[in-house]
């Protein structure tokens, strides 16, 4: 089959950094069904084509992983003063230069800079800690208390097919996802991760989406979709084929979201009013447009707000802040669960 | 003069044409909103069928452990056809009272609560009422459009002349009513 991709061992490659190009083509080009385990933690199945096995977790010194993220934000100022510095040399050398011949010195200004921005400074931190781990240990403190089975993968999201599958979203032709956190809360296993579509042509880039996308596999069993979609979004698919337009009981969320169903009874039956009061709250506290879709037994929400996850504030690192931002960051998967109601439910019985 | 009464003509024309077009419109608004109420009306029938189902079968396991009880239980809840609304909401709650007093019975015999097939009924117990909740409000927000259509002004003169009644909304059950009744 064409969209299987050999995994190699690499010691070198723990985040899987390497060769990330040839297996996001593999995964563009697999089919949707093929990104979901059928047992334990489905969205595990969002690294199917990882080149290695998920990251084992680090013994981490909270002290030692904030000296070294202290020593990468001081390489990154380090690192634009001499870009900065080297290019105004250039330039100057090259006005001397253009003195002589104009098209030598153009060219050679140019390969300099190139090389100026390309060539920045790597070298390996005191304590071998990358960002990447700093995220990791923000993640494994905010919600280890109440979440089992975290596996947090930075170079890894929603797959590409799996989303355009959903035929909620225009897809554009640049996609881009990372920042997977997944996990089991109170037995419901969820899948969360940053994500940015965009159509990029000659002379401009439209941004579809840029957000985060969140799913659940959802315990019940149903057959069909349900697709309720932010009138406010204007990046949205309407009328998908085979869906029909649901006017629900709720007349402030028939005003913010267009529903549409396989049937009328669908779309009831998983759009609880309980569940409509949550998504509302979403928009309203996400500050931005919401796509929700029921499909295959999953439920996934996207939230375009134009903001990642997390990233550490390099001008000011604080551990204690980035966890408590993750925390609050993380209670809408919570809230989206504990308004399911399915986890106490009697299917998990 | 001629011209006047030609343009005169062809606006009452257009009028009737549009008085028209917005009739059979209006008709068909009810008509399909019908079709609607129907469809969620048997959703809700065909919920209670499967909830009827599922309360035979819960009946039938327990019958092995308390013979006595699940026939007096089951002598209380019958299939009938059901025409109206009222008649659906009665079934219903005939059902609801046989579930609870199943489970009133089951409470004292741990074998039977703690079975697999028992605990296999409760879930198909527990999903049923779900659809039927849906089926309950899909139904209910269809008749609440319906039955605004019927008495605005100027659908309702459409509505009079197809002779179109209102339609009875399917009540939520008394227990579930009282939960949320405010002190």
């Amino acid at each position: 089959m064409a969209y299987i991709y050999n995994r190699q061992q690499s010691d070198n490659d723990p985040y899987n950094e390497v060769n990330i190009n040839a297996r996001k083509a593999a995964e563009r080009n697999a089919p949707p069904e093929a990104f979901f385990y059928n047992t334990g933690n489905p969205f595990l199945g969002f690294m199917r084509f990882l080149r290695r096995i998920p990251v084992a977790k680090k013994q981490v010194d909270p002290q030692r992983l904030m000296a070294d993220l202290r020593e990468i934000a001081n390489t990154k100022k380090t690192n634009m003063f001499t870009r900065m510095f080297g290019v105004i040399i250039v330039i100057f050398a090259a006005c001397i230069l253009s003195a002589f011949n104009g098209g030598i010195a153009v060219l050679a200004a140019s390969i300099a800079i190139v090389i100026i921005f390309f060539k920045t400074k790597t070298s390996k931190t005191t304590h071998g800690y990358t960002v990447n781990d700093y995220k990791a240990y923000v993640i494994e403190q905010s919600i280890a208390p109440f979440v089992d089975e975290i596996v947090y993968e930075p170079n890894f999201g929603i797959p590409y097919s799996v989303v355009k599958d959903l035929n909620v979203v225009r897809m554009g032709n640049r996609y881009s996802t990372e920042d997977l956190v997944t996990g089991k809360y109170r037995n419901v296993y969820f899948a969360q991760a940053d994500m940015r579509i965009e159509y990029k042509s000659d002379d401009s880039t439209i941004i579809y989406f840029r957000g985060k996308w969140i799913a659940v596999k959802y315990p019940k069993g149903f057959s069909g979709t349900v697709t309720a979609v932010d009138r406010d979004y204007m990046n949205r698919i309407r009328k998908a084929k085979g869906l029909e337009y649901v006017s629900m009981e709720n007349e402030s969320f028939n005003s913010l979201f267009a529903v549409e169903s396989s049937s009328q009874h669908l779309a009831y039956y998983l759009l609880t009013p309980q569940l409509m009061e949550r998504i509302m709250y979403i928009k309203q506290y996400a500050r931005g447009q919401v796509v929700v879709c029921f499909k295959n037994g999953y439920l996934h929400i996207g939230i375009n707000n134009y903001q990642n996850t997390f990233e550490p504030d390099y001008n000011k690192l604080d551990l204690y802040s980035d966890i408590e931002k993750f925390r609050n960051e993380f209670n809408l998967v919570r809230g989206i669960i504990e308004i399911l109601d399915i986890d106490k439910s009697v299917y998990n019985q | 003069m001629e011209t006047i009464i030609i343009v005169a003509a062809i606006i009452i024309i257009l009028l009737i044409v549009i008085i028209l077009v917005w009739w059979i419109a209006a008709q068909n608004k009810f008509r399909t909103t019908q079709v609607k109420i129907d469809e969620a009306s048997s959703g809700i029938d065909i919920a209670l069928t499967k909830r009827y189902d599922t309360l035979t079968k819960m009946l039938d396991i327990t019958k092995s452990y308390a013979q006595h009880e699940s026939e007096l239980i089951g002598s209380t809840v019958q299939m009938r056809s059901m025409s109206s609304m009222q008649e659906r909401k009665n079934f219903n709650d005939s059902i609801n009272e046989a579930i609870g007093r199943i489970n009133a019975v089951a409470e004292q015999y741990p074998i039977l609560l703690s079975s697999q097939a028992y605990k296999q009924l409760q879930v198909a117990a527990y999903d049923v009422e779900e659809h039927l909740q849906a089926a309950r409000r899909a139904y209910n927000a269809n008749v609440s459009i319906y039955n605004q259509m019927l008495v605005m002004f100027p659908k309702s003169i459409v509505a009079n002349s197809m002779g179109l009644t209102p339609k009875e909304f399917f009540e939520a059950e008394s227990a579930k009513r009282n939960d949320v009744k405010m002190l």
